[in-house]
């Protein structure tokens, strides 16, 4: 190496990775790998380490490394986690277990098939549908600070579908619409530009929708980007009951 | 044909993580608040008569009783306690710019819950 590696030590720590090959006719199992122990390494160093100079059969998904595409989620030690925002030193010298997200069917190694997301998101409507749609010569729907912060929180999600592997309520039914979605479906309703909620009860606050919820919160505690669905899903909750009394008890009043 | 691997929660997910076990908890203790308002509507149906409302009482005073009514009241105290720490989380209050912080909200909670409660000791009491 032409230059010192400030973060290299010299020591070693073994990553325990679940593997699954569905050509072979082996079962899913764990694989140890001995990797250099670096402290300015996250688990997503490793894991391309791993497949470029130890084992280059192991598959995974990374884009970004710097926690803002959302693609290297996997369960670490039993807790979901973006690899890349995850550091070698947080948990050295303990050996490191990596899964793929958990509920999620597994396609090989570490790679989940995430169809189900990617039906559930358009599902809800997550986008914004005004309340009374004007031509474009009439320029852009304004917004003030005040309204921007009604919703900005819930509008961080980079769908990286870590709330859903710590939600066992999607864990023992994937027909759950879960947390992402669900939030992502409030972020709109509380837009002061939209007028969609009620385009949106039919998945929202269907038997899957929130009320499936429980409120564990363990979706709002591994969110990497402070989104805090669980609170999102408690507000549309009281937001969806509050409408539907208030159309029983004034049935002829417009409805928002 | 589809060889995705598919991972089954198992029945005993609860006991595996700590988050998850303190929600179950939360969740089974409210059978203790359904649980005493059973009971104190068998204690207004008794009180029609005077006879049946004195033998209750005796039976209250039992150590099976009084054994049973701590049981309930720390598992009531527990959901109550825990109920109230999430209330701010779907009571979202705005002034203007600025959300009202969770704990004033739920400091609201608890200030009202000790309101009750000693109202409620005022007229059991006195």
């Amino acid at each position: 190496m032409a230059r010192p590696d400030p973060g290299e030590t010299g020591a070693t720590v073994i990553l325990e990775v679940f593997r699954y090959l569905p050509d072979d006719e082996w079962d899913p199992r764990f694989q140890g790998y001995e990797v250099p122990y670096h402290s300015d390494w996250v688990i997503l160093d490793a894991l391309n380490h791993i497949r470029n100079w130890i084992d280059p059969t192991l598959s995974f998904r990374w884009s970004c490394r710097m926690g803002v595409c959302g693609s290297c989620g996997m369960m670490v030690n039993g807790e979901p986690k973006l690899t890349c925002e995850g550091f070698l030193s947080e948990y050295y010298p303990d050996p490191i277990r990596v899964e793929p997200l958990a509920y999620f069917p597994v396609v090989k190694d570490l790679v989940i098939n995430l169809d189900d997301f990617m039906a559930k998101l358009p599902a809800v409507k997550s986008w914004l549908i005004p309340q009374d749609p004007k031509p474009l010569s009439e320029g852009e729907y304004l917004q003030s600070p005040a309204e921007l912060a009604q919703y900005k929180r819930f509008s961080m999600c980079i769908n990286c579908m870590l709330c859903y592997s710590a939600c066992p309520v999607y864990g023992l039914d994937s027909s759950f619409v879960g947390p992402a979605a669900l939030a992502l479906a409030h972020r709109y309703n509380l837009d002061s530009r939209d007028g969609g909620q009620r385009d949106r009860a039919e998945a929202v606050m269907s038997h899957e929708g929130i009320w499936e919820c429980t409120y564990v919160g363990d979706c709002t505690r591994v969110c990497p980007k402070d989104v805090d669905p669980a609170g999102a899903i408690q507000m549309a909750k009281l937001s969806y009951a509050t409408d539907w009394v208030r159309s029983v008890l004034l049935p002829g009043r417009k409805r928002r | 044909m589809n060889r995705e691997h598919l991972r089954v929660l198992p029945a005993d997910w609860w006991l595996r993580k700590r988050s998850y076990s303190f929600f179950m908890m939360r969740e089974l203790t409210s059978l203790a608040v359904a649980a005493y308002a059973v009971f104190l509507l068998a204690l207004v149906a008794t009180a029609a008569e005077a006879g049946s409302f004195t033998r209750f009482f005796e039976w209250l005073r039992h150590p099976v009783s009084v054994g049973l009514h701590l049981v309930a009241l720390s598992m009531v105290l527990f959901h109550s306690i825990t109920w109230i720490k999430l209330m701010p989380e779907s009571l979202v209050v705005w002034r203007g710019e600025e959300r009202i912080p969770g704990r004033l909200i739920a400091a609201g909670g608890f200030a009202g819950w000790i309101v009750v409660s000693v109202l409620v000791a005022f007229l059991a009491l006195r």
